[in-house]
């Protein structure tokens, strides 16, 4: 076997998806946080690498990951908007209500379709479907922060919010997730509680 | 209460520790790899600009302003490549050329010769794209631990990890076939990242 030097150098492309790659695991969980269904996240998640990779001489001097995420939630925005545009105004209470109330009483989450079940620990479905349950202002922080483990001033950048809201939601989102993380685990105590039936 | 305490976040019960945990363990699959990584592909070729006919020459091209600005510009790039910046992501080796000689039966294993040296010992992840579609063979007992293995028409990928250093495992791929092929390794310890291309020409 023979070996000869150098071929040629980096294409854009390779250089694009050399920067990208470690990134991969976060930006997917940022989509999965955004949308309501794995399909979607990973549609999200495509769309957005190929319209960053079509811009990527408009990128700053800031983090990459502040950058992506930054086009992934733009991304996601623009679709629901067009989506909402769609639908009517019922249909939308009506998903949003049977979200949350779901959440809440009915043993605590969505069913996970079949892929989910098979792709993703029974806790981080479980984790994923209380954060969906919460506002996305309170959702992208807390996910930032406790999943990522991102610092105040680095998710303030991310979400392009001032630093004291960033803290103020994360406090208000984490202690929603804690209630409904625990009543989604313990169904059962939490309808004793509230006075309900044992 | 202090304000430094009013500035904290209410505690989280261990349970949803546990399960934030558990969360920051999902990773996109192989397949999605593969998806995102052809996604890519298509918008580079529809990135790519047209082919056209070169613009007649300008006469601003010679005026002497202009030579001035361009050498000021190949200064510039001349001072960057003799002082590099330490790398930001993974490190980007020049694509080799490897050449390979089948043998008379027709089909061979041709061993990637993989710069696993950087990772000191270390354990690796490796992350290898074959195109065309082919099977890689690692020892069974050098892989740690096998990933999810994913195929398409135009490529497959294989991922693993794997040792380095002295005892290296070796990557192995059985070509059976003259032909052009093209190996991306990505392989990353605590040490270092680094994304290899090779080009294999198998001659009968």
């Amino acid at each position: 076997m023979k070996q000869s030097g150098g071929l040629a150098a980096p294409s854009a492309r390779e250089c694009f998806e050399a920067a990208v790659e470690p990134l991969l695991p976060r930006l997917h969980r940022f989509c999965l946080a955004l949308c309501r269904s794995r399909q979607e996240a990973e549609d999200l998640l495509q769309d957005s690498l190929v319209r960053a990779y079509l811009h990527r001489d408009s990128r700053g001097s800031g983090s990459w990951l502040g950058w992506l995420c930054g086009i992934a939630r733009n991304q996601f925005l623009e679709q629901r908007r067009s989506q909402a545009r769609r639908r009517s105004l019922l249909d939308s209470v009506l998903e949003g209500a049977s979200s949350v109330l779901g959440s809440l009483f009915a043993g605590g989450i969505e069913e996970p379709d079949p892929e989910a079940r098979l792709c993703g620990a029974e806790e981080a479905e479980r984790v994923l479907a209380c954060l969906h349950a919460l506002p996305e202002k309170f959702r992208l922080v807390v996910l930032l922060c406790d999943v990522e483990d991102l610092d105040y001033e680095e998710v303030a950048r991310v979400l392009g919010v001032p630093l004291g809201t960033v803290k103020s939601r994360h406090s208000r989102g984490r202690a929603r997730l804690g209630v409904l993380f625990m009543a989604a685990s313990h169904p059962q105590a939490q309808a004793f509680s509230e006075g309900g039936r044992p | 209460m202090s304000a430094e305490d009013e500035d904290r976040p209410p505690p989280l019960p261990e349970e949803v520790h546990a399960a934030l945990r558990a969360l920051r363990a999902e990773k996109p699959s192989a397949h999605l790899r593969a998806r995102l990584q052809a996604a890519l592909a298509r918008a580079e070729q529809a990135d790519a600009p047209p082919v056209t006919k070169p613009p007649p020459r300008l006469r601003l091209a010679h005026h002497p302003a202009t030579r001035v600005l361009v050498g000021a510009v190949l200064t510039g790039a001349l001072v960057l490549l003799l002082f590099p910046r330490p790398p930001a992501g993974p490190e980007l080796l020049p694509a080799r050329e490897v050449a390979f000689q089948l043998p008379g039966d027709g089909a061979g294993w041709l061993e990637l010769p993989w710069t696993h040296r950087v990772h000191a010992g270390e354990p690796a992840t490796v992350r290898l794209e074959t195109s065309p579609p082919l099977t890689v063979h690692p020892h069974p007992l050098d892989v740690l631990s096998r990933g999810l293995v994913d195929c398409d028409e135009d490529r497959c990928v294989h991922a693993f990890t794997v040792r380095t250093g002295d005892a290296a495992t070796l990557l192995r791929v059985r070509i059976d076939k003259p032909g052009r092929y093209e190996f991306r390794v990505s392989h990353a310890s605590d040490v270092r990242h680094v994304q290899e291309h090779f080009v294999v020409v198998a001659d009968p």
